[in-house]
């Protein structure tokens, strides 16, 4: 963890009762474990030293009113502001690094606006994604960010990350799916961001884009409101097929096939490679079990009209029957398919070298990687992993690997490669602290080497990641502006500080 | 399900803020803090209201595992643990219930924890706000004990029952005062399908309120039943109370052999006695009704359908309600513990938001197979001006088999 160059202002008890003021006794939470429960997010943490990222006070806003008032203060007495959604983050975006007040958005959930004609809604940020289309799926609409952590994150936090959704392929990715936003810049300054200068207008030549500013910058920028956000009709076929290979090769070809074709509903496709598979088969309740001779698994979905979609999936199975795939029929489709959001992972699915079940927490790598990266990205994360897990026994386990499509709207070109990690998180000290962020380097490292990007949607934010991101992936002018952007919007550097690196931007 | 897999242990010793907590418990609070789906916030119907994640299953064991590594103070603890309806839908909810509990023997066991803590809480002198509402409820129903067998009957007056113990009606104290309509008319159903039976006349006190306070008076009393139906030689025992009916699928079987005695809901050894006799109710009643599930049945034992099936037999009556699994996250607001007396506003406002469901749906009455749920829509009804009268399934029921029954319920006690 890097140290702060900002000289930061005190929670006081000046402070609480400020804030008590702007927004309710209710809504000021000062409670030690309270403050604790939200000092993490989804990625095993360093529970050896929670008190470091707990924040001195939570405040939960229920208005963009309230939210000016807690950022104005805020700025005056240049305290740390770390906003948090649902805490699903991957990349330790909402841990408050430097503590000071952590901005809880979940009681911003409105739902001001349902607009059938224009085929968009305005939320506050605060939302859930499955709480959002159960209103709208009555409605047949549906807003298809449909993420694997769809119960938990919050509509600002996918803004926070510029997320990535499993059926982007057909629908398009947060970024995509958000058409304007309702942003708190640190003075309290309100504002609208979006193609152009409007609220509904998806498509637009005025000025500068600014919505892809405000767009996955983790709470370092502003603090996003409200959204207009896309609804598309709710699809009539929802079709997922599952066909089992015995090898990396066809599995690869049949991929690159099935996403070059030129399907105009092809939702996803993804593969689950030999080491996904072993893992999977120790969740005995929730995968339907597969013989043996199931060695990668590739899965195409493809979602609109009963017309459209009825052919295209025959032509589906032609070119993975071709390439020797063996269709693991409807159970399996429909049945994993369903348990998308479910399947993660269970604490006790992580084993010793010994095989004894021994709790393990989930750790995921979200590289982007172009097609032709792949095979030898797939090797490498193995050969790293299986390194770590040698020298600490019990420490690190691989739980395999899934690439998913994620090119938005179309299935060729980029890809997401996730190598899954269990981790003692437990029994984390600051040995193996370390050695994690030494896995995580080399990881990170490994991509960058290849031209690929640290992160496709969990922000490449995390200790471990940061630099090689900043440094590296970005090193070719874009930290540089970055930096620039980042000192002009929050002189004071509260947002969020020490995320991205971005201290360096105040380091004169 | 099996409940008696999640049987904790650890959860006897009593957590203080001295000493330091069990590794068992500890690893518990970690299985949860790891899921990381949080699958268990969005349909906490208190979450709903107050966005607090602290609220939730997530957030409370989570508190305790921050409190296992010295960032979390116990003495603290207690007021996020009064948020918790004990409704068991984040329990459910819980991959670690779903995906893995009975083979790890790790099901998530919330509402266990949450009664826990505040048992510890209140034996370690923390003051809990409201909590004397609580004390007064349980009071009232200690003191009915001395007469319990004359007052478990009063509702049957004028109504001729068997007395064959072999199937036995428990009536608890809430019913058996404030709920008398739903023994009365299933009573008087029964009696016209020649189903014999007997009423349990000493239920003692085994509401789950207990469990948050005392859970070794709880067990008491729960013993005393045991012991009870064996010497009357119960074989089956109908219960009429959702609340009760999930102690004794769940809590029961932890603590007591329960071989031999099974326990049926009110509503499903209706629907069981009418399709054995082979009866169709004769009078129609017409209408459109939305039916709500109480948690007790539909998250915490999982046995939801007889209510719905029992209406499906009213010729007339149609059901037109959300899909079910939203209903995870509709609660009544009254909870299957001392909530709705420790938080009457959230509770109020949970009600009102399932009644105005209820109502968008252009109907004017919201079944219910619970008398606390009818109790608290009642409430909620009054306050809010919502036009959905809250009814329980019996009384529909009853009214297809032609029993006449009193618009309102006799209040006794
Ligand atoms: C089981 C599981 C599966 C997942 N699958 C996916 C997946 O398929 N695709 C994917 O993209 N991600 C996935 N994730 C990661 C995570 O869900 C996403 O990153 C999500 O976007 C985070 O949303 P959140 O509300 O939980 O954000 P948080 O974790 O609370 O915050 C994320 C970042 O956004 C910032 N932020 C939050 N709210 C605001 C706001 N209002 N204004 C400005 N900044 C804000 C925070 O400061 C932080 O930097 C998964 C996570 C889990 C646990």
């Amino acid at each position: 963890m890097t140290t702060a160059v900002t000289q930061y202002g005190a929670v006081t008890d000046e402070v609480i009762d400020e804030l008590r003021r702007l927004l309710g006794e209710e809504n000021v939470l000062i409670d030690l474990h309270e403050r604790a429960m939200r000092a993490y997010n989804c990625a095993p943490a360093p529970l050896h030293r929670w008190q470091d990222q707990t924040p001195d006070v939570v405040v939960l806003p229920g208005s963009t009113e309230d939210v000016v008032g807690i950022l104005k203060l805020a700025n005056e007495k240049r305290i740390p502001v770390t906003p948090r959604g649902g805490g699903s983050g991957l990349a330790d975006g909402a841990m408050p690094l430097r503590r000071g007040i952590c901005v809880d958005i979940k009681r911003m959930n409105e739902i001001f606006e349902i607009d059938e004609d224009n085929m968009c809604a305005t939320v506050g940020t605060g939302i859930n994604m499955l709480k959002l289309n159960e209103v709208l799926e009555p409605l047949g609409k549906i807003f298809p960010d449909d993420l694997a952590g769809y119960a938990n994150a919050m509509l600002g936090g996918r803004i926070g990350c510029g997320g990535w959704t499993l059926i982007g392929a057909r629908f398009g990715h947060t970024p995509d799916t958000v058409i304007s936003m309702e942003c708190v810049l640190p003075d309290g300054q309100v504002i609208w961001v979006g193609g152009g200068g409007t609220k509904k207008i998806r498509k637009s030549s005025s000025g500068y884009r600014l919505k892809d500013l405000f767009m996955q910058h983790q709470g370092t920028l502003c603090i996003v409101t409200r959204a207009v956000i896309e609804l598309y009709p709710k699809s009539e076929v929802e079709f997922a097929g599952y066909f089992a290979f015995d090898n990396w090769d066809d599995a690869y070809q049949a991929l690159y096939d099935v996403t070059t074709r030129g399907f105009g509903n092809l939702s996803s496709a993804m593969i689950f490679d030999d080491h996904k598979i072993d893992f999977l088969r120790r969740d005995d309740e929730a995968f339907i079990p597969l013989g043996r001779d199931v060695r990668f698994v590739v899965l195409f979905t493809m979602y609109g009209l009963k017309c459209e979609v009825e052919p295209a999936v025959k032509e589906g199975f032609r070119i993975m029957k071709k390439l020797g795939g063996r269709y693991l029929g409807p159970e399996q489709g429909e049945g994993d398919w369903a348990s998308r959001h479910d399947r993660y992972h269970l604490s006790y699915h992580g084993r010793t070298p010994d095989g004894q079940a021994t709790l393990m927490s989930w750790h995921c790598e979200d590289t982007a990687a172009y097609h032709t990266a792949l095979p030898a990205l797939r090797e490498q994360f193995h050969e790293i992993v299986g390194r770590y897990m040698k020298q600490y026994p019990g420490v690190f386990d691989d739980w395999g690997i899934f690439i998913y499509t994620s090119n938005p709207f179309k299935g060729w070109g980029d890809y997401l490669i996730e190598i899954d990690v269990g981790i003692a998180e437990l029994q984390y000290n600051d040995e193996t602290w370390a050695a994690w962020i030494r896995m995580k380097r080399e990881i990170a490292q490994a991509a960058v080497d290849m031209e690929c990007s640290v992160s496709i949607c969990h922000g490449s934010c995390r200790e471990g990641d940061d630099d090689i991101a900043m440094h590296g992936e970005m090193a070719h002018g874009s930290f540089e502006i970055m930096k620039k952007i980042k000192r002009m919007i929050d002189p004071n550097n509260i947002m969020n500080p020490g995320k991205y690196c971005l201290d360096e931007a105040y380091e004169d | 399900m099996t409940y008696q897999l999640s049987k904790k242990d650890f959860y006897a010793e009593p957590l203080s803020k001295t000493k330091a907590i069990d590794e068992e418990f500890v690893k518990e609070a970690y299985l949860v803090f790891a899921c990381r789906h949080k699958f268990c916030r969005d349909i906490c119907p208190n979450f709903d209201i107050t966005r607090n994640e602290a609220h939730s299953s997530y957030g409370f064991h989570t508190a305790i595992l921050a409190i296992s590594r010295g960032v979390g103070e116990f003495d603290r603890l207690i007021d996020n643990f009064t948020y918790c309806l004990e409704c068991g839908a984040c329990e459910l909810r819980c991959p670690n219930t779903s995906m893995g509990g009975d083979f790890y023997r790790r099901s998530t066991t919330t509402v266990d924890l949450v009664r826990k803590i505040r048992r510890d809480s209140l034996a370690d002198g923390t003051e809990i706000p409201n909590w004397p509402a609580v004390k007064e409820y349980l009071d009232e129903h200690r003191g009915f004990v001395a007469t319990q067998a004359e007052l478990v009957t009063k509702w049957a007056e004028g109504i001729k029952i068997a007395g064959d113990m072999k199937t036995a009606l428990f009536v608890d104290f809430f019913t058996a005062t404030q709920g008398t309509e739903v023994p009365r008319l299933a009573a008087q159903i029964l009696a016209k399908l020649r189903v014999k039976f007997g009423v349990y006349t000493t239920p003692g006190v085994t509401a789950p309120e207990l469990l948050s306070e005392s859970d070794e008076e709880w067990k008491k009393y729960a013993g005393e039943n045991v012991e009870n139906f064996r010497k009357l030689g119960v074989e089956t025992l109908v219960v009429v109370n959702p609340h009760d009916y999930a102690l004794f699928v769940r809590e029961y079987p932890k603590w007591f052999d329960m071989d031999g005695i099974e326990t049926v809901f009110i509503t499903d050894f209706l629907l069981g006695k009418m399709k054995e006799k082979g009866v169709t109710p004769p009078v129609a009643v017409e209408g459109r009704f939305a039916y709500h599930d109480p948690c007790t049945l539909n998250t915490l034992v999982v046995e939801a359908e007889s209510p719905r099936d029992l209406v499906g037999l009213v010729p007339g009556a149609e059901i037109v309600d959300v899909a079910p699994a939203n209903q995870w996250s509709y609660c009544c607001g009254n909870g299957n513990g001392p909530y709705r007396k420790l938080h009457p506003d959230i509770a109020y406002r949970i009600g009102q938001k399932r009644l105005r469901a209820a109502a968008d749906l252009g109907v004017d009455t919201l079944l219910v197979a619970c008398p606390h749920c009818k109790d608290q829509f009642t409430d909620v009804k009054a306050k809010s001006g919502l036009q959905v009268e809250p009814v329980h399934v019996v009384e529909l029921l009853a009214k297809s088999m032609g029993i006449e029954w009193e618009t309102t319920s006799p209040t006794i006690g």
